[in-house]
This record gives structure tokens, sequence and C-alpha cells, in this order.
């Protein structure tokens, strides 16, 4: 038997994203641009947002990228481009093994809907038969131990209950490649252990990760390379501590202005 | 009404399937058709809902039930594709210019009154009569009811109404296949 190689390759990958209804709008192009914190673009008098511009990463089995950058750096674009929800302008963009992506927690759910009906929903989203659905829903029924709760409808939850809920349904797909947004949290401090026991598991199953996030510690704590972006672009790649590094470097001088201490 | 219901859903409903959805097509690369079919396939179920009401007009009505009834069949399937080709092309039309659907909300009202619905189409002659004769929502209604009072369906009703399901995939399937891919910028 063969085993099939993971990898997640760009080349040359660009990303436009279009706002619509600015055209006659009021507000300037400079303050414009202060919102959304990307380059704005302006072709065919049609206003762009430049998410991504000539990113090229390789990523192979083993690989855990951070992604460092400020708010509307590129790194949300960066996953929902690699995970084929953002259709990449120009470039290219290969995949080789199941992705899996968690960008914000609670995704479909409603308050009226129970957590067996929340968790066949997910397994609709990610193509199972009724079997895997059947499979899923009973293991992570049986992790988060909501008794009763289960047949009841999410808002009677309580917060805890439904962190513990949305965290867990994200750790027990199976996948090649993760691309995550400001990691997991389950939110209740009794359950955590546990949370973070399964979620050890869950990471080091993956064969390549991609986390974004602002916590340096998280990134130090789960990945082993960094890129550092600003505007769609990539600064900076290279080994975690040298990245988060690069980062600061880069960050010193307004925080120093702003008298900010930089943490971490 | 119930055929009317069912249509007038879809049009204003179809509006919502993406901005609705935006969660789940901002998060994970969405089949956008299943979000379309389950849509669909929900007014559907909605409307087979309201069939056994039938049974308590033709009780009281005295409709005797007769082989006519069994062009529902037909019917529900040619308005199903209808809806389909509709919801395709709405819902990408729609997400990106949100107001359209506030416009088909008040429009929903003038097709009504245009639509015989409340009124029979004998009532109206002459070129007066185009008002119906052009209105696809009289295909639509005919091919409904008509099965359903025990009438006798007419071929023109289902000509036409195939001819505008065909139109409908057609238009639906160029938008989905042409735009579908720019609705995550949409939402």
């Amino acid at each position: 038997m063969t085993v099939r190689e993971v990898y997640l390759e760009v080349s040359g990958g660009n990303l436009m994203l279009p706002i619509n209804g600015t055209e006659k709008r009021l507000f300037s192009r400079e303050s414009l641009k202060k919102a959304v914190g990307g380059r704005i673009v302006s072709e065919n008098n049609k206003k762009y947002v430049q998410c991504l511009k000539d990113v090229n990463i390789r990523l192979e089995s083993g690989d855990r990228l951070g992604l460092i950058g400020h708010n509307g750096a590129g790194k949300t674009s960066l996953l929902r481009a690699l995970s084929g929800i953002y259709p990449i302008g120009s470039g290219e963009i290969k995949v080789s093994g199941k992705i899996s992506t968690f960008i914000s927690q609670g995704v479909g759910l409603s308050p009226d809907m129970n957590a067996v009906e929340y968790l066949e929903m997910q397994c609709v989203v990610q193509g199972y038969n009724k079997k895997e659905t059947a499979d899923f829903t009973a293991k992570v029924l049986d992790f988060i131990e909501l008794g009763e709760f289960a047949y009841m409808p999410i808002r009677t939850y309580s917060s805890g209950m439904k962190a513990r809920l949305m965290a867990s349904t994200a750790i027990f797909f199976p996948c090649d490649i993760l691309l995550i947004d400001e990691g997991i949290g389950a939110g209740d401090a009794n359950f955590s252990e546990k949370f973070d026991k399964r979620l050890k598991e869950f990471f080091a199953a993956a064969k390549i990760m991609v986390m974004a996030s602002h916590s340096n510690d998280l990134l130090k704590k789960w990945c082993n390379k960094g890129a550092v972006m600003a505007k769609g672009e990539i600064l900076f790649l290279g080994e975690i501590g040298e990245a988060i590094a690069y980062y600061k470097s880069l960050q010193a001088p307004f925080f120093k202005k702003n008298k900010i201490s930089v943490g971490n | 009404m119930i055929a009317w219901n069912w249509s007038s859903a879809i049009l204003i409903g179809s509006g919502t399937i993406y901005s609705s959805n935006a969660g789940l097509i901002l998060d994970y690369p969405v089949n956008k058709p299943y979000l379309i079919w389950s849509h669909t396939m929900g007014q559907m179920i909605i409307f087979l809902h309201q069939l056994p009401l039938f049974i308590i007009i033709y009780l009281l009505g005295g409709i005797q039930v007769n082989i006519n009834m069994l062009y529902i069949i037909p019917s529900i399937c040619i308005i199903f594709a209808i809806n389909i080709g509709v919801a395709a092309a709405l819902s990408i039309l729609v997400v990106r210019y949100r107001d359209l659907n506030k416009i088909l909300t008040s429009l929903i009202v003038v097709i009504m009154i245009v639509t015989p619905i409340f009124w029979k189409p004998e009532m109206v002659t002459g070129m007066r009569a185009l008002v119906y004769y052009l209105n696809p929502f009289y295909y639509i209604v005919e091919i409904i009811r008509n099965p359903l009072l025990g009438l006798e369906p007419k071929l023109f009703h289902y000509v036409v109404s195939s001819i505008i399901a065909l139109a409908s995939l057609l238009v639906g399937a160029f938008a989905h296949k042409r735009y579908s891919k720019y609705v995550v910028f949409w939402v």
C-alpha cells in the first residue's frame, strides 16, 4: 500500500476582495483603507482590498505554521483561500490531503436545535454518510457529557455547555491538513483538562497545521514555523521563534510611540 | 392559493438562501447547490403538508375524486423544476443586490393581483386577457388547481409550464456556473 504524500502549496497567490457599493459613498479612499487594514486597489472604477499579494508557501508533513500579523493583515483570508472558500484571483494552490477548516465556533448553530441535530448538521456539511454521522455523533456526545441535555434545545444550555459542544465538534473531524483561526477553547474550567488532552491528540494527528493567532504563547506551543503577514504579503517565513521576534521588531516603533507593552 | 403560496415563497425566500447561511459559506467550502436544493425541497415539503386540506375541501364541497387528480404528480415535478432554476438564479442576484428582495416582496402583491387566483380567467376578455396569458404564474397555478379540483388539465398549460421550467433551469444553471464562486465575497 502506498502512503499518500500530504502537502499544501501556494505559488504566486493573489486575492482581491471586491468592496461593493463604495463607488458613490461619501467616505474617502483613505478612511476605507483604515477600516479594512488591507491595501485598497481601484480597477475599472471598482474598489478591492488586496487580501493576499504574491503569497508563496509550501508545507509538508510535520509542518505547523503559525500566521502572525495585525488585524486585516490577511491571516484569515489566507486560511480561507487555502481551504477553497475564497477563489484566488491568480496564482495556484495545490493540495494533497483532506482539509478541515475551523475559522469560527458555532457555525450554523440555532438556539432551537438540540446537540444531536447540531452535530448531524455539521456532518452534512462534511459530506458524511449515515453511518459516519451516527459514529461521529455518538463519539462527540460521549465526550461532551451533556447527558439528557443532548436532546434539549441549545437555548436551554449554559454558556459552558454551549462552548463544550461547539469546540468539541471541531476536534473530532479527522483530517490531514488543519486550518485554524485563533485557536480553540472549551471555556469550561472543569472540562478544559479533558479537552486539552483531546486537542493535543487531534493536533498531533493532523499532518499539516496552519494556525492564525494573536497569541504568541499559543503559536509557540503548537507551531514550529511562523509567517509574518502585513497587507496581504508574507514579510517573513521561518522558525516560529524567529518569526515572533521579527514581528516584535516591526511592532516596536509603534508600541514605543503609543507607550504599550509588547508582552510575551 | 396553495400553489401560489408555494411559488411566491420561493420568489421571496430564494433571496435569503445565501445571506442566511453566510456563516457556513465563510467558514466551510460549502456545496452551494446543496443549499439551493435544501431550500427548494423545504418549500415543497411545506406545500405537501397543505395538500391534506383538500380532503376537507372535497368533503365540504362535494367534489368527486377522479382520475384527473393524478395529474397533480407531473404538475408538482414541473413546479419543482421551475423553483430549482428560480432559486439558483435569484439567490445569486439578491445576494449581490440586496435591495432586490424588498422590491420582490412588494412586487409579489402586484403579481398576485394580476394572476387569476381570486378571479376567473373567463372574466377578462379581448386584449385584457394578455394580463394572464403573459403571466407565467397563471400556468403554474392552473396546472396545480385543475387536477386538485378534478378538472381535466389543458395540454397547453403543461407545454407552457414545461418551457418555463426548462428556461428557468437554464438561467439558474448559467447564473450558478458563472457567479456562484463570487457569492463568498457578497454574503
